[in-house]
């Protein structure tokens, strides 16, 4: 179908239509009484027989007039028809819980399904697409491939339930666009409900288009439900307006309580129920509906037996996701200042650089610092493509390859054994009670390879002692840090960025050109005709 | 209205005919017929061109003027005018009157039987015989009561209808704005014994358009209506039929030996019209 760049200049179609009214108005005959119109009537029809290409010719003027403004009218409008050259499009959906939000009977992954298959059906028969989901996890979906596989590849995305990664997800979309010999240019658009162009990791200046679909609507999510010791805890997010919501605790299938809490606009609030103790299930569900049903129910299995806790000063998916591995980990936020009040088998410190211990030192933790303990570091990441790493043998580097894993910053780390080293660096060591890892598990992709939750679980492991390993693996637990779901509310400034890549085949030079030759041809007749 | 001095003008010239008069009383023109005796008749003053046999030389020596002996066996010729008084006339009104009041005044004073008829609206309207130079006056009388209205019915059919067409001169003074370039009627007069002459008037504006733009011309005669572009080609095509016109009726004009003059209305009657009468042969 074509498209119009600037639909603006569509008002310039009536200017044929004036035209042929003024061509209508021009003729206005004077009345001039002669003796007789004998010899005049004579000479129109020597006229007329002798010249029918005078005739002609006048007839010709107002439909080369009419065609000449049509074409200057339309090419103003600069028509693009699809094909042209071929390019790479990358598209990004956000499959976070979020997304399952229905409006006017259509989730909002269904609308960023369909507005993807339309911009694919305009793209040129050549162009390489490539997918990736963007949910707890980054997957590519597709690479490089066509538009019929596309449409297949996005017509198969479902929805998740968690958080959306979509800054990893442009990680790994600026090392696809980034690949070959040289830099090609990528058109790359990121389907989500909430997403805001500040929010994202840019490169290079290089911004993706962002879509937002669905509309606003008022979400409440349970956040996180632990239970154990008589006590479930469960924690409210509020994604809308102030509002009170009434929750619902029900132990082994029975209810066993109830309890209304108002939260603030934006906000989490904390609700406490008892519970039996001989409880092995609890369930808290929130009894207003909302946009998003999917959250407003938590599961969790009631803790009876010691097990490992974990205390975290900072969010992160990455690590999240590699510390689910082990159920016997209760995982707890906790912030710098409270970290002396905290009970915890293991600390997970900071992003950067990542500090994982099992001691506090005595003068404690500054985030700001760049020491801690016998470690340190610089406090000027070094930047730039990495060396390849080079793994020493030790228990944290067991089953590791590190094979292409790029660092984009990193801090060299001093103290301890070095285990990782990048150009001679150290950057991962530790002794037998923390590890430091000298780098922000965003400026790597790291974790997008398998050798980051075996690194992960090598470090628990060395640092957590077989005695401290919980006997019976404990229910999964809710995942702290970035909530399940969305803010509903999404904001429509769609920012859009310019296209590095043709797209459309524009028609506007044609147009032109066949503006100039009607206007030539029009002079030429007009001169003829007068 | 034709000045004295124009007037005295044509005292010196007399209509021309070719063929020989049949009259009544005594005229100008030779007649076929001879008189039993060549009984004196009358006296009328010498015309360049007269025999000079017949002049009257006691006369010339009572007198001291030359006068011509008139006998029995001249006698008078009828002169018609057959003026074209359609609306299509109007702006040439002036000169195809004052070619009328000329042709009639030669006939009156060369001693010719005049009729005038007006043609329009399909029809001959005629006046009352007028002879001798007194009935110059009536003749003028007669013309300022015409009025060129005539829309109806075609010049020809106003042919068809004059009266009393004796043999003799015929004048037709026309704009000539017939289909078939004067043919038939032309023809009729011949059959009538008419000795046909062609004064053919048209106005400055007829043959020298000044038309241009966008224009609607309407007929004064029909009402007919013609939306025209009056651009430089449509002006050519116009004169390129005005020719072609005019050599039509020259042609039918010369093909019947009928004497044809084309009087330009717009120019001045006096200065142009008795040189293209004596051109024409219709004087001498």
């Amino acid at each position: 179908m074509i498209r119009f760049l600037n639909p603006g200049f569509a008002w310039m179609l009536a200017a044929p239509a004036a035209i042929v009214v003024l061509y209508l108005l021009r003729r206005r005959f004077l009345p001039q009484q002669v003796p007789s119109v004998f010899l005049w009537r004579r000479s129109v029809q020597d006229y007329a027989a002798n010249r029918p290409f005078q005739r002609l010719m006048k007839n010709l003027l107002l439909p080369l007039q009419v065609l000449a403004t049509l074409a200057l009218a339309l090419a103003l409008m600069n028509p693009v028809l699809p094909g042209g050259t071929a390019g790479k499009t990358i598209l990004v959906f956000d499959i976070s819980g979020s997304m399952q939000a229905e409006c006017n009977g259509k989730s909002r992954l269904e609308l960023a399904k369909e507005e993807a298959l339309k911009r694919i059906r305009e793209l040129p028969a050549e162009e390489e697409i490539t997918v990736i989901t963007a949910g707890d996890e980054v997957q590519r979906l597709l690479l490089s491939g066509n538009r019929e596989e596309a449409e297949k590849t996005i017509g198969s995305i479902a929805c998740g339930r968690g958080g959306a990664e979509i800054d990893r997800a442009l990680t790994l979309v600026w090392a696809l666009a980034r690949s070959g010999e040289e830099e090609k240019g990528a058109t790359v658009t990121v389907f989500s409900d909430a997403l805001r162009l500040s929010e994202i990791h840019t490169r290079g200046g290089r911004t993706p288009t962002i879509i937002n679909v669905g509309e606003a609507a008022e979400n409440r999510t349970v956040y996180s439900l632990t239970a154990e010791n008589g006590k479930a805890y469960a924690r409210v997010a509020n994604f809308g307006k102030e509002c009170t919501v009434t929750l619902a605790c029900e132990t082994d299938g029975t209810l066993c309580g109830a309890g209304e809490v108002t939260i603030p606009a934006g906000e989490t609030a904390g609700v406490s129920f008892d519970i039996p103790e001989e409880a092995r299930t609890v369930r808290v569900k929130i009894r207003e509906k909302d946009a998003l049903e999917a959250d407003n129910t938590a599961e969790a299995a009631v803790k009876h037996a010691a097990s490992l806790h974990v205390a975290v000063t900072e969010d992160s998916v990455f690590l999240e996701s590699a510390l689910k591995v082990r159920p016997d980990l209760t995982v707890m936020r906790t912030d710098a200042e409270a970290l002396a009040s905290t009970e915890a088998d293991l600390y997970i410190l900071g992003s950067d650089p990542l500090i994982l211990t099992t001691r506090i030192p005595e003068e404690g933790y500054d985030p700001a610092a760049t020491a801690f303990g016998p470690f340190g570091w610089d406090g000027e990441a070094k930047t730039g493509d990495s060396p390849a790493a080079e793994i020493s043998e030790s228990p944290l580097t067991t089953g590791l390859t590190m094979k292409n894993v790029f660092f984009r910053e990193w801090h060299p780390v001093s103290g301890g054994r070095a285990v990782l080293r990048l150009g001679g660096d150290p950057v991962i060591t530790w002794n037998g009670e923390t590890a430091i890892l000298g780098f922000d598990l965003h400026n790597t992709n790291l974790p997008l390879k398998y050798d980051f939750p075996i690194l992960i679980q090598n470090i628990l492991n060395t640092l957590l002692t077989e005695e401290q390993a919980a006997e019976e693996p404990a229910v999964n637990v809710m995942p702290l840090g970035e909530s399940d779901t969305r803010d509903t509310a999404p904001d429509y400034e769609t920012e859009k960025t310019e296209t590095t890549g043709e797209q459309g085949r524009e028609l506007r030079s044609v147009l032109l050109i066949l503006f100039l030759l009607l206007l030539v041809a029009e002079m030429g007749v007009s001169r003829y005709v007068c | 209205m034709l000045t004295d001095r124009f007037l005295a003008r044509l005292d010196a010239l007399r209509l021309v005919m070719r063929g020989r008069a049949q009259g009544g009383a005594g005229g100008s023109r030779r007649s076929r017929q001879t008189g039993s005796s060549a009984e004196f008749s009358d006296y009328r003053e010498y015309i360049p061109g007269d025999d000079i046999r017949r002049l009257d030389w006691n006369a010339l020596a009572r007198f001291d003027r030359l006068y011509m002996k008139l006998f029995m066996e001249e006698q008078e010729s009828q002169v018609m005018i057959l003026l074209d008084a359609s609306a299509s006339m109007e702006d040439k009104w002036s000169a195809a009157r004052s070619a009328a009041e000329t042709v009639g005044y030669l006939a009156l004073t060369g001693g010719d039987r005049l009729r005038l008829q007006l043609l329009k609206d399909g029809r001959a309207v005629c006046s009352p015989q007028f002879s001798g130079r007194a009935a110059f006056a009536k003749l003028t009388a007669f013309l300022d009561r015409a009025v060129p209205d005539g829309k109806e019915g075609t010049l020809t059919e106003a042919v068809r209808r004059a009266e009393s067409l004796k043999k003799g001169l015929c004048f037709l003074i026309t704009d000539g704005y017939t289909e078939d370039a004067l043919k038939e009627a032309l023809d009729y007069l011949r059959y009538m014994r008419q000795e046909t002459a062609v004064i053919q008037v048209l106005s400055g504006g007829e043959l020298r358009p000044e038309t241009e733009g966008a224009v609607r011309l309407c007929d004064s005669e029909s009402g007919e209506q013609i939306d025209l572009l009056a651009d430089r080609n449509a002006l050519e095509s116009y004169h390129e039929a005005l020719e072609d016109f005019l050599k039509q009726i020259r042609e039918n004009c010369s093909g019947r030996e009928t004497p044809y003059l084309l009087l330009d209305g717009s120019k001045a009657f006096e200065d142009c019209f008795l040189p293209l009468l004596s051109r024409s042969g219709m004087i001498g």
